[in-house]
């Protein structure tokens, strides 16, 4: 492990992906936050599932 | 009443944003009830329920937003569905701030970030976390779901590169003065606590704070860790970390019960370690403790106060269990002699899962095991979490009750209908809740509760019953809500309000015991 990690002791500058919420309270402490705009990948993994679907109907 | 759905086309928001503005509509004039979310099955389902949906609705997209109301004509839904509209735009923050659709496109403009919050569902919440680590941010992952072999690999990279992974499956962490996820705010002070236990570590700082001492940082370290697969990394980290700090003088662990193997690993660090560790390993053999030269507790309370004791090379003696329970007497004296002859359990509804676990370990001297959809064996757990029966502890916060929701410090709502439920069985004579705080938490958990308190205590007095109702307030003058008003209105809804969940337990505890007492 390196020995450099410094969160502890320095201002928290964060970034937030998912819940707005969450990202709200960090603001709410005056932390700079940047939110993501974040979305669901559109195809991700589906045409696997159609396929087991598929499968088991027939 | 008509039914209205309003489909806005290509606009993303999650859930627990929607659901938190959608509260606010609700409560216009005209309004009877409203549904918002994307357009997904599940959505889509909820609203059919409800009630709520119309073709226009069935046919939105899982990337459009539906905004489906129940209201007294066109033009209440008309001005509904506005004042939505401007509620979002109002939340979305300053104009002109810059949005970033991936860490990617952000990371080519801003390069000074150090934590990453996660909150993504589990299926995409470690590709994200890697990519944050591999750009060097600690990572803060709220995400529950994550499969164990990729919480081992962030967490080995993270500890590898020198980086903090908390989770996943971490609900708070408070670093340097900062509440992260849902966490209460306390004074900063000598105490450093790591924790695999959220409403734990969350109870253990308030104490800490309401006893005038302080935190320098919490690390919640996720559920998980301390498992025999992931081997206590985050915790091990974590005390080494704790150790260098210059902050810290006294460091406290805190887990649900760990592994063997992981607990042994844990406890040969802990007897290297230059400060002194109190350990409090709930529902956990305290030998390894000692044998290390830690301080073992089992209970939040007197963890806090050893911790504060040691920060002042003190020596501290926990108040005998005994005295304890003498001091709470008198008031327990007072509640089981108003009791009807049926009235004997105790139910527990709690939000916070191990302060439910702290409950079930402080009664069991006095009460023996409790039935539970927690328990601490197998024989004791409920086929059916939705039926009490006996002296019961009910985490509203088990998937059964949340399924689809928020979690529950953010929504506690699937507590009031079991509050009903309880008060109306004539076996009940105690009912224990946690009130928790915190940035990120309900506005307002106590207003939240309190008319179904007050109408449920009523119904029970007409009936003859006396029905006690006892709750803490895990949170500290610090945190957003008003701490002091929500005690207020409990107290004035006729609530037991307690110090901490220890001191509640007990006075419940010794309740029923004079309960069996009597009807014996």
């Amino acid at each position: 492990m390196t020995e450099t990690n410094i969160i502890l002791n320095t201002p928290i500058k964060a970034v937030n992906i998912g819940l707005s919420l969450l990202g709200d309270a960090l603001k709410q402490q005056e932390i700079e936050t940047v939110q993501i705009d974040w979305r669901p990948p559109k195809d991700v993994n589906l045409a696997p599932r159609i396929q087991e679907i598929l499968s088991k109907l027939e | 009443m008509v039914i209205k759905n309003f489909v806005e086309k290509e606009k993303y928001y999650d859930s627990v944003f929607l659901m938190r503005l959608a509260g606010k509509i609700a409560a216009m004039e005209g309004v009877g009830n409203i549904s918002v979310g994307m357009g997904t099955p599940l959505n889509k389902d909820t609203m059919q329920d409800l009630g709520l949906l119309l073709p226009e609705g069935e046919a939105a997209s899982p990337n459009d937003l539906i905004i489906a109301l129940k209201v007294a004509d066109d033009q209440t839904a008309k001005k509904a569905r506005e004042a939505f509209l401007e509620l979002l735009t109002a939340q979305e923050g300053p104009k002109g701030e810059k949005k970033y659709r991936s860490l990617d496109s952000m990371s080519r403009i801003v390069k000074d970030r150090n934590l990453a919050v996660i909150s993504l569902a589990g299926r995409y919440a470690a590709a994200e976390a890697m990519k944050a680590l591999k750009m060097g941010m600690n990572v803060f992952m709220f995400s529950d779901n994550v499969p164990l072999e990729e919480e081992i690999e962030l967490k080995t990279y993270a500890h590898e590169h020198g980086l903090l992974m908390m989770g996943p499956d971490c609900g708070l962490s408070f670093i340097g003065g900062t509440a992260i996820g849902l966490c209460s705010k306390v004074r900063r002070g000598p105490v450093g606590i790591a924790a695999a236990s959220g409403s734990g570590m969350q109870e253990v700082m308030n104490i800490i704070h309401k006893l005038g001492s302080g935190v320098s940082h919490a690390i919640g370290v996720g559920g998980r860790d301390l498992r025999a697969e992931v081997g206590g990394i985050t915790m091990l980290q974590s005390i080494d970390l704790l150790e260098k700090d210059p902050d810290t003088a006294v460091i406290v662990l805190i887990s649900k019960p760990p592994a063997r193997e992981t607990a042994e690993k844990i406890f040969a660090r802990v007897r290297q370690c230059k400060k002194p560790v109190v350990a409090q390993f709930i529902n956990s053999d305290s030998a390894l403790a000692h044998e290390a030269g830690a301080y073992a507790s089992d209970s939040f309370e007197n963890t806090a106060r050893l911790a504060i004791a040691l920060s002042k090379g003190e020596v501290y003696t926990p108040e005998r269990e005994e005295n304890a329970f003498v001091r709470l007497l008198p008031l327990a004296r007072e509640e089981a002699g108003k009791m009807l002859e049926s009235q004997k359990y105790l139910r527990g509804l709690y939000c916070g899962g191990s302060l439910a676990e702290e409950t079930l370990t402080l009664a069991y001297d006095r009460l023996g095991p409790i039935y539970g959809n927690i328990a601490f064996s197998d024989e004791y757990m409920l086929d059916d979490p939705f039926h009490s029966k006996g002296d019961c502890m009910i985490d509203i916060g088990a998937e059964a009750f949340t399924a689809g929701k928020p979690h529950v410090a953010i929504d506690p709502s699937p507590r009031i209908d079991r509050f009903v439920q309880e008060a109306r069985d004539p076996e009940t004579a105690v009912i224990l809740m946690d009130m928790l705080l915190g940035y990120a938490l309900c506005e307002d958990p106590a207003g939240m509760m309190k008319q179904v308190i007050i109408e449920e205590k009523a119904r029970a007095k007409a009936e003859g019953r006396h029905l006690t109702v006892i709750a803490s307030i895990c949170g500290s003058d610090l945190d957003p809500q008003d701490m002091t008003a929500q005690e207020q209105i409990l107290k004035d809804a006729g609530v037991i309000v307690l110090s901490n969940n220890g001191e509640a337990s007990r006075l419940a505890a010794l309740i029923i015991q004079l309960r069996r007492e009597m009807l014996s």
